[in-house]
């Protein structure tokens, strides 16, 4: 009795002893025969969402990529509807003086700054109302955080004259020092053209022509509400050319969790919900999940895009990560349906 | 061969007791003391009142220890001496020798149960101002419970919570595990991740029995020691030279544990014990193809060393803990995206995931010294340096090939480290007639670090003085005073002040009234948290003050005993009220210029909890059974936003347990049971709208047999966890204040039923 409780004590022991986790088996790879595009904002070195780039869907090719600290001010090119924002995804924001003398001494904390917010700047950013009617009206930029997050300061900007596609201002430090005068001559081929004010004599063409791109992955502000009030809020996502490209969320395909992508029709298409929106995509196709660390992608929120040819796209989006693990790295698959 | 083993052990046991036997004696000749000392093995404190028999050839006299333990021999050449006290196991030694020491083990699975707890001195429960409960290690050993969360699971009054990642979390009298204090022999644990300590690493192979003190024991013990105290002992005794325990432990569910341990009497003032062992366990989900499974994988190992020496009337006792567990949080497939391969017809897509490995070590340097002269006040301390350290590795994992690497993401990759020295010191002394009192201080260094802390380390002193006494009129009423000062190098440090009171009304019926003051440092996190990115400006708060409680009980005791009978039954209510709980609030500035959402912590919150308690044990003979029913309410910081919603939110707990214990066959069968009513509490949802959570009830049960075998050196158990099946609960909730909404998940509680066989083996 004894030698059969200790052999099975010592068995027990044993088989505690030695259990472990099992190898996982491995998992085959899936083929889609959508096309797919990629745009990467690169997240390195402690920065994230270096670059904003500019998406073609009928050639799937990435049309520019440029450093999202490489402008200040953005132009609108179209001649009847002159429009100027500052660029959000550097936290820049505008401030109203209500003052057309542009010598007088101002101070940032006297004045209620404005972001740009997503919903309105690319028709009608904060300074527009002035471009209407242009009698040399103030306004205040902070020009927000570089890419390390420090304060880049203050100007203090005057719209003297818009015509044909021509803006004539002017800038200076709020103290008045380091006064200009720009003569900013658009070309009609763009949506906007864009000037950085630490080098204001040359116009930078950072966004392709205007019906050669679809789609713009970028970060901007987007008024959010947090439990108890609003909040401006900088988030990355995808907007559209709402010059000339068209986009909806089919909410109903999205909720229909027995739907293949691949099964989508020109038939599931509602033509009247495609809208110019610039937002009309946006950034909630991902979201943060606290508890995994990481953006997860709702790869099953199903678009429909229409470019300037007239091709209507499914689309949706599959990752948010490049093969290292670096976030900013857009990816979709999309398909035309008619 | 059985034969054989036999008469080996008995030989070697006898070889022992002879060379034990003269170490004694040459100790006694050294000390040529004409007396016996007794003391109990694990406080080393005297014990008084035993009844002593002494036999010498043909003759024989029955005495009492005094009130110094001792024993005064009237003759010599003593064949035997006979030990019997009503808290202590049965004592006999052969050829006793003047001036040994004879070490007393405290009787388990007896009403009559020596505290230490918050007490002056070992006190039997049921003389002790203040009520403590004792989870004995029979019942540690019936429950087969492997950590103090599988203990307390079955207990009234606690309710365990699970988190995948943070562990086994416990809420005691309504409110959460951080306002609970968790103590080895007295040392605080350390290493509170969210506030709560993971009950899960905190192995009970080592341990005796575990004391509960519930309400604030702040004047002893300083911060967290709001809702209650759980302390403990690990064990003490030894009767031989050598002692070896194995233990092997195997769980349908895939729970693999085995540990031993080794306890040497190197002499009779010198013990030395050692224990090391593993708890694995391989995960599990309800889906059983789930790769994110519901209850993580997890694998510790640990061990312990032990050197005691006991050197006149001191007794020095060095302890390390080693602590190591990993835990794996494995990723769903497509919690990551999936590796993308353009190729001109389309793209292939190869699987990954995300997955977490958690790994945290602990490591307690413990230094005891207890001082007990034969008269005069007596000395009791430590000082300790504990270590915490929980690492956070998160892999990409490409599920097609097998490969890894590290995420860049950010809170990606994460080492916090806790580390803390603290010292205790208290002096015990009888002054007059009537009146006992303890003075001490107490005394603690934190230090932290980790990603998300402002500055590389920060660091928290805290150094407080207390005084305890209690005061007898009368026999039958003590009056227990203590106040605590306290110096803190980051906030006030509230000034604190306990009063509680016992009346013996009749020799079996005791009330006990109390009220005591808690408090609960901001821990550093809190303090100096920092996390600002494009997206997020969180901040600690360095103005913060400690959390205070007010705690009312009120309890009503009658024990029985007769011959065999024992019975005890107690009626307790409780009131909790808390002040300045600290919460992360959302703080908007339109004009402000920090252009991002910015929270910091505040002292803006206030709860209330409630409950009353009714517990009723009966012992006789073999059998062992105890009743107990809880009414817990809670009002939480919300229920005092809003007026329509300010009240209570009670819920029931019952808990039965019985065993009996089949002499002749050495066979004990326990069962086991904890229902937990239907529970609600009030939460924001996602819109900001008031909401009430209902949790749907539960029963945990478990029956376990054991049966010894071989003279008791094995010990066989085996059994059912969780009868009932019980896996995880429904969460509904409505919506409040004219909003309607209803929300519905679950919560797990356990991972439904299991089967278990546990081995011991014990050698002396």
């Amino acid at each position: 009795m004894e030698t059969r409780l200790k052999a099975f004590f010592v068995a027990a022991l044993l088989f505690s002893l030695v259990a472990c986790e099992p190898e996982e088996e491995l998992r085959s790879g899936l083929f889609v025969s959508d096309q797919i595009g990629q745009m990467d904002m690169v997240s390195a070195d402690g920065i994230d969402y270096q670059y904003e780039a500019y998406f073609d869907l009928s050639s799937n090719s990435m049309k520019a990529k440029n450093r999202r600290d490489a402008w200040d001010l953005a132009f609108s090119a179209d001649p009847q509807n002159p429009n100027i924002y500052v660029n959000s995804a550097q936290f820049m924001r505008v401030a109203a003086t209500r003052s057309l003398n542009f010598d007088s001494a101002y101070t940032a904390s006297d004045f209620d700054f404005e972001f740009e917010r997503v919903y309105r700047f690319y028709q009608r950013g904060w300074m527009s109302d002035a471009l209407q009617d242009p009698k040399g009206q103030v306004f205040l930029i902070d020009r927000g955080q570089d890419l390390q997050g420090r304060k880049r300061g203050y100007y203090k900007l005057q719209i003297q004259a818009f015509s044909n596609g021509s803006y004539q201002l002017r800038f200076a430090n709020l103290d008045g020092a380091n006064s200009q005068v720009l003569n900013v001559e658009t070309q009609a081929d763009y949506n906007y053209q864009f000037l950085s004010l630490a080098s204001p004599d040359s116009l930078l063409s950072l966004e392709p022509p205007k019906d050669e791109w679809d789609l713009h992955v970028c970060k901007y502000m987007e008024r959010l509400w947090d439990g108890s009030d609003t909040l401006d809020y900088s988030v990355t996502g995808v907007l559209i050319n709402s010059k000339s490209a068209l986009a909806y969320r089919d909410t109903l395909l999205s909720a229909d969790s027995t739907l293949n992508f691949g099964d989508i029709q020109a038939g599931d298409i509602q033509h009247h919900q495609l809208k110019p929106k610039t937002e009309a995509i946006g950034h909630e196709w991902k979201y943060y999940d606290l508890d995994e660390g990481t953006y997860l992608v709702r790869n099953r929120w199903i678009y429909f895009i229409e470019d300037a040819e007239g091709t209507i796209y499914r689309l949706r989006f599959i990752g948010f990560y490049g093969a290292e693990g670096q976030k900013g790295n857009v990816s979709f698959e999309y398909l035309p349906l008619e | 061969m059985a034969l054989a083993g036999g008469s080996f052990f008995q030989l070697m046991e006898k070889r022992f007791w002879l060379w034990f036997i003269s170490l004694l004696s040459f100790t006694a000749q050294a000390q040529e003391k004409s007396f016996l000392t007794l003391l109990d093995a694990h406080t080393a404190q005297v014990v008084e009142g035993a009844h002593v028999t002494l036999i010498w050839e043909g003759d024989s006299l029955n005495t009492v220890s005094d009130a110094q333990g001792r024993v005064e021999l009237k003759a010599q050449n003593l064949l035997w001496i006979k030990v019997r006290h009503l808290s202590y196991e049965p004592y006999k030694q052969a050829h006793p020798k003047a001036g040994s020491l004879h070490f007393l083990s405290p009787e388990r699975g007896q009403l009559e149960e020596v505290v230490v707890t918050g007490q002056n001195g070992p006190t039997l429960s049921r003389k002790a101002v203040r009520q403590v409960r004792i989870i004995d290690a029979q019942r540690i050993q019936s429950q087969a419970a492997v950590n103090l969360k599988d203990l307390l699971s079955q207990d009234l009054n606690f309710r365990i919570s699970e988190d995948a990642v943070l562990g086994s979390q416990i809420s005691l009298q309504g409110m959460s595990g951080a306002k609970v204090k968790i103590l080895i022999d007295g040392v605080p644990v350390i290493g509170r991740t969210d506030g709560n300590i993971d009950l899960s690493q905190i192995n009970l192979n080592a341990i005796e029995r575990v004391e509960i003190v519930e309400g604030p024991m702040a004047v002893t013990y300083g911060t967290d020691a709001v809702a209650g105290t759980i302390n403990l002992i690990t064990k003490q005794s030894q009767r031989r030279k050598w002692q070896t325990t194995a233990n092997a432990y195997i769980e349908s569910v895939g729970r693999y544990n085995i540990d031993a341990s080794l306890q040497w009497a190197l002499s009779a003032q010198n013990q030395l014990s050692l224990s090391l062992g593993r708890n694995y366990f391989q995960g599990y989900d309800p889906d059983g193809q789930a790769r994110d499974l519901q209850w993580n994988p997890k694998e510790q190992y640990f061990g312990s060393l032990q050197f005691k020496h006991r050197q006149g009337n001191s007794l020095w006792r060095y302890r390390l803990d080693a602590f190591q567990e990993t835990v794996k949080n494995k990723g769903a497939i497509g919690s990551f995206d999936s590796l993308l391969v353009p190729v001109d017809t389309g793209a292939w897509k190869y699987p990954r995931a995300l997955d977490d490995e958690y790994l945290t070590t602990r490591l307690n340097h413990s230094l005891y010294y207890h001082y007990y002269p034969e008269q005069g006040g007596r000395w009791k301390g430590f000082l300790a340096y504990n270590y915490f350290r929980r690492e956070k590795f998160s892999r990409i994992r490409n599920l097609h090939l097998g490969t890894e690497q590290l995420f860049p993401g950010a809170d990606a990759q994460d080492t916090s480290i806790f580390r803390m020295i603290s010292s205790r010191l208290m002096y015990h002394r009888k002054w007059a007639t009537k009146v006992d009192y303890q003075l001490g201080y107490d005394f603690s260094w934190e230090f932290n670090s980790g990603q998300r802390i402002e500055g590389e380390v920060q660091d928290i002193l805290d150094a407080a003085l207390f005084a305890t006494a209690e005061y007898k009129p009368w026999d039958v009423l003590s009056l227990k005073p203590g106040l605590r000062y306290a110096y803190n190098s980051r906030f006030a440090a509230p000034l604190i002040a306990s009063m509680a009171l016992r009346w013996e009304m009749h020799p079996s019926w005791i009330l006990r009234a109390s009220y005591g003051k808690g408090f609960r440092a901001p821990s550093l996190k809190e303090l100096y948290f920092l996390f600002v990115d494009e997206n997020h400006n969180i901040l600690g708060n360095a103005d913060l003050k400690a959390e205070t409680s007010h705690n009312y009980q009120l309890g009503l005791s009658y024990h029985y005993d007769k011959a065999d009978w024992h019975w005890q039954t107690e009626a307790r209510f409780f009131f909790n009220d808390l002040r300045d709980e600290i919460r992360l609030v959302a703080i908007l500035s339109p004009t402000d210029t920090e252009p991002r959402g910015l929270y910091r912590n505040e002292n803006v919150a206030r709860s209330q909890s409630a409950g009353i308690n009714w517990n009723w044990r009966l012992a006789k003979g073999g059998w062992n059974t105890e009743l107990g029913m809880a009414w817990i309410g809670l009002k939480n910081e919300y229920a005092f936003s809003d007026p329509a919603a300010n009240q209570f939110n009670f819920y029931p707990q019952y808990r039965w347990s019985i065993s009996y214990q089949f002499a002749k066959w050495k066979l004990k069968p326990a069962l086991f049971m904890n229902y937990t009513g239907e529970r609600k509490d009030l939460a924001l949802d996602s819109e900001g709208n008031l909401n009430t959570r209902q949790y749907s009830d539960y029963t945990l049960a478990d029956f376990s047999l054991q049966k010894t075998f071989w003279q008791e050196r094995i010990t066989l158990s085996a059994g059912i966890k969780n009868l009932f099946d019980v896996s995880n609960i429904a969460v509904s909730g409505t919506g409040g204040g004219g909003t309607h909404s209803t929300a519905a998940g679950s919560l797990p509680i356990n991972y439904g039923r299991t089967y278990f066989l546990r081995c011991q083996w014990k050698l002396d």
